[in-house]
């Protein structure tokens, strides 16, 4: 089998960036190798007899056996037998990477899909919203969803794994390319599922990997600043600054002012409800809008950056 | 249509009336078809139902196509395009292919291949289609007032929430109303094929398109009760919490795929199977020998169907499901593979030194073979667990399955209809655009969907609104192909139009075929036979002579209608 494996893809299929990824295109191309060959003999066959034995005015059909045991049982038992030895190969191929995870000590990276993006918090606290891994290093994704289903796919890994609310699920890979390649939620979330895309970052060396581990917001810079960089990355989908209405409420005017919530309470925007509406968006909903804020953990610096950016937005 | 079939017929009328009486002047005015008995008026009224709700779906399909142009989605909103793949799906699926051959087609000839007057139970087919009737218009009226975007497969909780989820178990209903007259259907077959055949048929005299009737009816019967429940599950979780599904009241998402796949495996069953009834009728008719392994292509049918009920969980090897459930899901998946893969053989087999004639049928039969091959094959990819993993919702699912209702079932569908065309309007139709827009249709699905494997390798998820731009040529083609499968479904609808209006008359039996259904003249007559036609085999060629193009096939043993 091994000698199968290819050393880079061909151009139709994606990159490969994983251990396990050689293995399944291996085994596609096994399966690609058998079934074409099924497919030549249908269409050879059927081309061939449609030609060969055409109707003509002084023809009639020859007498041919209506049914031939041996025959039968040939065309019956070949394809049984490769079945079962794709399926033999196949799931042993999966197993390997099933199992892997809970032999190998590896890191875990929890992932968060949510309506409509990918969250990952790794072991020592950092949060990022792309996965950086480092090369050769395995590591346990640990998948779990506060709405709806999504499906955390990477072809560059030829896997997917279906992210269940209510429950957690999981999948292990060991990245073998340094690269940025492309994550997909492949189970239908709703409106825009289709933009529910991030990537993946490999890092080359445990350089690359702590310097971004260790990147912090520089603390020199002024807290309005923060705000508005985090403002960009985190908010910019759903809140204008000019007063147009977007999937939430504007920023404009916003601080200081009187809102109404769902039920009819009112309330003034302050530090306090700035604050809870990012940690705890569902507690309190802004009325006319839907409930569809996800809730984000900033740190204490980046909290007080995103009130200053919204108090400074007239 | 049925109006139409009506004028074309008292036109023609006038000349013929002297030849027969058939069922199509039998009785005059609109009341005479909605309160008919006739199996055979039952079954035009489906066939003009299943096809308003194919070209509904149709519709829908190439709005789809055409806003996947461009990467960022050249015509809708997502929101907008999320409704449309849901639309279509629905459509297509529950109103058009599950339905389609065995109530449209299986309803007109199922009795007339038994030599019988009409189904076991005339009443409970009409309330069949009525209850179809009403299950559609439920559907696609919640559908449509609610916006429902959540896809054919209605995954919880996404599908049960808010207000979206008393829409979705309306919609259900609907589905579940359908899915009664299919029961209704399947227990109508399955008492007519055991209580009325002839006492000379035994049940391996029969013609194979009973035999999958048959399959399809046990199937219906057992599997679309499961539907209901479903839906019984959903409301009892929607108004009462019970935590069945949803999350938050402590149920399981997982579990209502476990529900919906268990009905939803087994009813691509119900789509393939008659299909294949279909194949096995016309290849033996037009190569003029007898079908090639009557006795395995019977019992496969039945094992099929059996065993179709066993392999539901290869939709969810990616849901979390456990390892040993895969692994055996995994396997029992092979295991249908085969009957499937050897009955292709059987219809190859049936060709080898026959007297093969390509008229329209056999055309779509041909190209049957090419597409369910492709289809079925790549179904052995989804199988395995490896490939799986990485393929399952992508755009090669999508590939695949259209594959095998599009290009399996659907050409099958159109195989069936040009071949009992002649029998049931009485006329023929033009040979030379039928075979044009067989050629058309095949050519145009071959440009939609094959590029579609290609893009589901790559990474193409499924239902996506808007992708990356590396993915434009591939969807392009597809948009191509699809305006090209469109125009050879309209060639064709132009042809058979033209063939209602001034077709030829029809002889009682223009292939030579040996089954029953032949046997009566074309139009048949209000009640099919009036005496049972000595039975000969359903495909013993010996009895059948050729006399001319017009008068078509007759009998030598001087038994003819
Ligand atoms: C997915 C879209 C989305 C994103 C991203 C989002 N919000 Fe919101 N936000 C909403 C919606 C919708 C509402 C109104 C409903 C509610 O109160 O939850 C809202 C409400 C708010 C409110 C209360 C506004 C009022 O009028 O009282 C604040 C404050 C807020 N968001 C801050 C933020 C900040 C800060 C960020 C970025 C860190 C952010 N939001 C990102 C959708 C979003
Ligand atoms: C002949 C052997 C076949 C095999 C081995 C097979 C296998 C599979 C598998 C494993 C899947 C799940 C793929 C995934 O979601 O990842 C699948 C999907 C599907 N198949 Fe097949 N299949 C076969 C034939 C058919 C036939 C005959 C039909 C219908 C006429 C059909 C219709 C479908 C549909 C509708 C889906 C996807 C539904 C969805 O996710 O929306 N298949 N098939
Ligand atoms: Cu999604
Ligand atoms: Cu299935």
């Amino acid at each position: 089998m091994h000698r199968l494996i290819l050393a880079a893809a061909p151009g139709w299929l994606p990159p490969r960036a994983s251990e396990g990824a050689g293995k399944v295109d291996s085994i596609f191309m096994l399966i690609l190798g058998i079934t074409t060959a099924f497919f030549v003999i249908i269409v050879v066959a059927a081309t061939y007899f449609t030609i060969r034995y055409r109707a003509r005015k002084w023809t009639a059909p020859q007498p041919s056996p209506s049914h031939h045991l041996k025959l039968e049982l040939v065309w019956s038992i070949i394809p049984t037998i490769l079945l079962v030895a794709i399926f033999g190969v196949s799931t042993k191929a999966w197993l390997a990477s099933a199992d892997a995870g809970t032999t190998e000590a590896a890191t875990t990276v929890y992932v968060t899909g949510q309506q409509w993006k990918w969250q990952f918090e790794y072991q020592g606290g950092k949060r990022s919203d792309e996965l950086h891994l480092l090369l050769n290093e395995p590591v346990d994704l640990v998948l779990s969803s506060p709405d709806v289903l999504h499906s955390f796919y990477v072809p560059a890994f030829r896997i997917k794994q279906d992210v269940v609310p209510g429950r957690f699920t999981r999948m292990h890979v060991t990245p073998t390319e340094a690269g940025n390649f492309p994550i997909f939620c492949a189970e239908y979330c709703g409106n825009d599922h289709s933009i529910m895309q991030t990537q993946v970052v490999i890092h080359a060396d445990q350089a690359s990997y702590d310097a971004w581990k260790n990147e912090k917001i520089d603390e020199s810079i002024p807290l309005v600043k923060v705000g508005e960089l985090l403002f960009q990355k985190n908010c910019q989908s759903c809140h204008s600054l000019d007063g147009t209405r977007k999937v939430g409420p504007t920023f404009k005017g916003l601080w200081g002012s009187t809102q109404t919530m769902e039920g009819g309470e009112a309330v003034t925007v302050d530090e306090n409800f700035v604050r809870e509406s990012i940690v705890e968006p569902k507690k309190r909903i802004v009325q006319g809008y839907p409930p569809a804020m996800p809730p984000q953990s900033l740190g204490e610096r980046e909290m007080q950056g995103i009130i200053e950016y919204i108090r400074s937005v007239k | 249509m049925v109006a139409a079939t009506r004028t074309a017929e008292l036109h023609q009328g006038h000349e013929e009336t002297s030849t027969h009486d058939n069922y199509l002047t039998h009785a005059h005015g609109w009341r005479s078809w909605i309160f008919s008995l006739d199996h055979k008026r039952i079954g035009i009224m489906y066939l003009c139902a299943i096809l308003i709700s194919l070209l509904l779906g149709g519709v829908f399909a190439l709005v789809i196509r055409l806003h996947l142009w461009t990467p960022e989605g050249a015509l809708v909103s997502n929101h907008t395009y999320n409704n449309l793949f849901t639309l279509h799906g629905a459509v297509m699926i529950f109103l058009f292919i599950i339905p389609g051959i065995p109530a449209a087609l299986g309803n007109f000839v199922l009795p007339m291949q038994l030599g019988a007057k009409d189904l076991a139970f005339p009443r409970l087919n009409l309330l069949s289609f009525y209850l179809y009737c009403i299950g559609a218009v439920l559907f696609l009226g919640v559908l449509l007032a609610s916006g429902i975007d959540t896809g054919w497969t209605l995954y919880p909780p996404y599908s049960l929430e808010g207000s979206r989820g008393l829409g979705v178990l309306l919609a259900l209903t609907g589905t579940f109303i359908v899915g009664f007259s299919s029961i209704l259907t399947g227990l109508n077959f399955m008492a007519t094929v055991h209580s009325m055949r002839p006492k000379a048929m035994g049940w391996f005299d029969m013609p194979l398109f009973l035999w999958a009737l048959f399959a399809t009816g046990i199937i219906q019967v057992v599997a679309t009760p499961v539907l209901g429940i479903t839906v019984a599950l959903g409301f009892l979780e929607r108004l009462f919490h019970l935590g069945i599904f949803m999350p938050e009241y402590g149920g399981d998402p997982v579990l209502f795929q476990h529900f919906f796949w268990f009905y939803s495996h087994p009813a691509v069953y119900v789509m393939i199977l008659p299909a294949m009834g279909i194949v096995s009728e016309v290849v033996s008719v037009f190569s003029r020998k007898p079908i090639f392994g009557y006795r395995f292509i019977a019992m496969s049918s039945i094992a099929i169907a059996v065993v179709g009920f066993l392999v539901w969980g290869h939709h969810m090897f990616t849901s979390g499901q456990s390892k040993w459930t895969n692994i055996i899901f995994s396997f029992l998946t092979f295991f249908v593979a085969v009957p499937s893969a050897i009955k292709v053989f059987n219809w190859l087999a049936t060709m080898y030194k026959g007297d093969i004639r390509l008229k329209t049928p056999m055309v779509y039969v041909l190209g049957f073979f090419g597409l369910f091959g492709v289809g079925g094959l790549t179904g052995i990819f989804l199988g395995s667990l490896a490939t799986d993993v990485a393929l399952h919702d992508t755009y090669f699912v999508v590939a695949h399955f259209h594959f095998v209702m599009v290009g399996s079932v659907l050409t099958a569908f159109l195989a069936g209809l040009h071949y009992w065309w002649p029998k049931i309007t009485g006329k023929m139709y033009d040979e030379r655009w039928a075979r044009v827009a067989a050629i058309l249709v095949m050519v145009g699905f071959f440009i939609t969907f094959l590029p579609q494997f290609l893009s589901g390798l790559q990474g193409m998820p499924r239902r996506y609104a808007t992708y990356l731009p590396e993915f434009k040529p591939l969807h392009q083609l597809s948009t191509i192909g699809a305006i090209v499968l469109a125009s050879g479904m309209f060639l064709d609808a132009w042809v058979l139009w033209v063939s209602l209006r001034r077709g030829k008359a029809a002889p009682a039996n223009p292939w030579g075929a040996a089954s029953l259904e032949w046997a009566t003249p074309s139009p048949p007559t209000h009640h099919n036979f009036d005496e049972t036609p000595p039975i000969t085999g359903p495909y013993n060629y010996d009895v059948l002579e050729e006399v001319s193009e017009e008068a078509g096939w007759v009998r030598n043993d001087g038994w003819n209608p």
